[in-house]
């Protein structure tokens, strides 16, 4: 299935399972655009809003941390 | 034609039974009788479920333009749930850049489309705007939560209303805080009634800054040279996460050591620390621009935290009232993977919050702490109400006291105009507390008036009038019918409050669409040795014999 920002919950698992050792408590929004646009699923030409990275973020750190 | 006014109603926290579900609402009407209207938080108020058979209660949402002036659950947290209620309403909130990043993370993290996320505006200090009609201007104020503000609601015919939300009067060490000049200011263009937080003004004195947080911090790491450390915090009042923070780069520079590394254990504060960063107010440039010293911050899960030495450890955790997922009761419980005891140098977990007086609370943290003390953890944690300690105290509230009040009355003596009268008026809390404000304002020569919930306050032509009668105050019951956060079946009940009865009332069922994405949670409590079950807020009980004896299998 392609990966869009839209679908964020999906993106941060596949985030996930791509860098499972990423340092992600100062991650900057360029450097999660740059490994979202890494992904292989991912194709989507528009732009992410400060929500969306956000919500990408706080998705990514909820799946890195479940027991929290 | 009817008369220009402009009224103020608290939907919640002015309760008579404690603290929670902030809510205000500010409607003016013009002479046309045309009304229009905005609404400040939107918070919840904590429910004993064995007790009530309810998880929360929130205050109700009766406008789509919210300011909101912090990210603590008793300003924010019925939010969602009132999108799920309505999830097409076109809602707009007004908030500080890290209070929108915090509230942008906390709904993806519970499964929010993006579709239905809110329309976040991000307001700052000396930039006023217009929402509805209303001029409004965010005015920084001081509080746990970074990026706190109070707002100065102006109506089209010159009333000014100031809602301080939470706050104290010691500078902050995280972003911009209070500032005299900043009130004087505002307290000079006239205020006609300005509301004030209550919690903490039947104590006496000062609220301590964050300072003297930095000091006592410095003390246990002086007393405490070799340890490795576990900190519990609450993530989202971070003002004292970055005093402690100052206190090791203090610490190194005085002893000519290498400054303690921060490893954050949890995704609350992971993310906390993401979205200061995104604010542009990062902890560690905060305090590189302060002390001249860097000091590290990393998540326990980065491969960095694995090669730093036991004891330039400091741990932050979350759990600090023993709940059941929180990174300090799965130490507690040997279950934690990422902080175990070090076996090369002493080991200190000091709890930084105080046991809250409520339900079981004190013995499932008395268990906690005993059950770290039994895998060799030296334990310390605050008392509640200690009286403060020059150099000792490493906890200190974001709630003003009676000396903030006073400073508050005493700006506004100084500087409001000779022809305008500002009503001072008591709100989050309950009657004792809101009662206290008022007494304090009022002895120093100040005009008060006094209200709860669904007891307007009326401004027309300066005149400041409460209304004789109270209304019936609404708020919604939260219930999990599944009593498991990972996959939640709510269902919502408006109630009233019946103020010749005195007891609340169940109106009706609230219908909502269940749009949180079920994925969001179904890894929670499961994955890995964390947790066990999902009932939010469910403590455990730890038995500290048996978990010292996990603790020695797993060193």
């Amino acid at each position: 299935m392609a990966l869009r920002w839209k679908e964020y919950v999906e993106l941060a698992d596949a985030l996930n399972k791509a860098y499972p050792d990423q340092t992600l408590a100062d991650m900057e929004d360029a450097e999660l655009i740059k490994l979202v646009k890494a992904l292989p699923d991912f194709h989507d030409d528009s732009e992410p809003d400060e929500t969306t990275l956000m919500a990408v973020m706080a998705r990514w750190i909820s799946v890195a941390y479940p027991e929290d | 034609m009817a008369e220009k006014r402009t009224e103020f109603e608290s939907l919640g926290g002015n309760n008579l039974d404690g603290i929670g579900g902030n809510a205000k609402k500010i409607t003016y009407t013009a002479e046309d009788g045309t009304k229009r209207s905005l609404q400040i938080d939107c918070g919840m108020k904590f429910s004993d479920k064995t007790l009530t058979g309810v998880d929360n209660y929130i205050a109700p949402l009766e406008c789509d333009d919210l300011l909101v002036t912090h990210a603590h659950a008793d300003h924010i947290a019925g939010i969602i749930h009132h999108i799920q209620m309505n999830p097409e309403r076109p809602l707009n909130i007004y908030a500080d850049k890290f209070t929108h990043m915090f509230m942008a993370a906390e709904m993806a993290k519970q499964g929010l489309p993006l579709d239905n996320m809110p329309k976040f505006h991000d307001v700052e200090d000396g930039k006023k705007f217009n929402v509805n009609g209303f001029e409004i201007e965010p005015v920084p104020v001081t509080h746990s939560a970074p990026g706190a503000i109070a707002f100065v609601v102006e109506s089209p015919d010159g009333t000014r209303l100031l809602d301080m939300g939470d706050f104290k009067t010691t500078p902050a060490e995280l972003g911009k805080g209070w500032d005299d000049k900043r009130f004087a200011e505002v307290f000079a263009k006239g205020i006609d009634v300005c509301f004030c937080d209550s919690t903490s003004t039947t104590s006496k004195e000062t609220t301590p800054s964050y300072e003297k947080v930095t000091k006592g911090f410095k003390k246990i790491l002086y007393d405490n040279p070799n340890a490795q450390m576990m900190v519990g915090t609450i993530a989202r009042s971070a003002q004292q996460m970055m005093a402690d923070v100052i206190a090791v780069a203090e610490y190194a520079k005085e002893t000519g050591t290498k400054p303690k590394t921060f490893i954050l254990d949890g995704a609350s504060l992971v993310m906390v620390n993401n979205c200061l960063n995104k604010a542009g107010i990062s902890m560690t440039k905060t305090c590189k621009d302060r002390t001249g010293v860097s000091v590290n911050i990393i998540d326990a899960k980065s491969p960095e935290a694995r090669n730093v030495p036991p004891n330039e450890r400091i741990y932050m955790v979350t759990g600090t009232q023993g709940e059941e997922l929180a990174a300090m009761a799965r130490t507690a419980r040997g279950e934690n993977r990422n902080i175990k005891p070090s076996r090369s140098c002493p080991n200190l977990c000091v709890n930084q919050q105080a046991v809250i007086p409520s339900g079981d609370n004190q013995a499932i943290v008395d268990e906690m702490m005993a059950a770290l003390k039994a895998q060799g953890w030296k334990t310390m944690i605050p008392e509640r109400g200690a009286p403060f300690v020059e150099g000792e105290t490493y906890y200190v509230s974001g709630h003003g006291r009676a000396g903030d009040m006073e400073k508050v009355a005493e700006i506004a003596a100084a500087n409001m105009p000779k022809d305008r009268q500002c009503t001072f008026i008591g709100i989050h809390g309950n009657e004792e507390q809101t009662k206290a404000t008022e007494e304090i304002f009022k002895a120093k020569g100040q005009k008060v008036e006094h209200i709860t919930n669904a007891q307007k306050v009326e401004v027309s032509n300066g005149d400041v009038k409460v209304a004789k009668t109270i209304g019936r105050a609404t708020r919604i019951a939260v219930i999990d019918q599944n009593d498991d956060f990972r996959d939640p079946d709510f269902k919502y009940v408006k109630e009233t409050f019946n103020p010749v009865a005195k007891k609340w009332e169940e109106v009706a069922e609230v219908p909502y669409k269940k749009i949180l994405d079920p994925a969001a949670n179904k890894f929670k409590g499961n994955n890995g040795k964390g947790g066990r079950g999902g009932k939010k807020g469910h403590r455990h009980k730890i038995n500290p014999a048996v978990m010292a004896q996990v603790a020695k299998r797993s060193r």
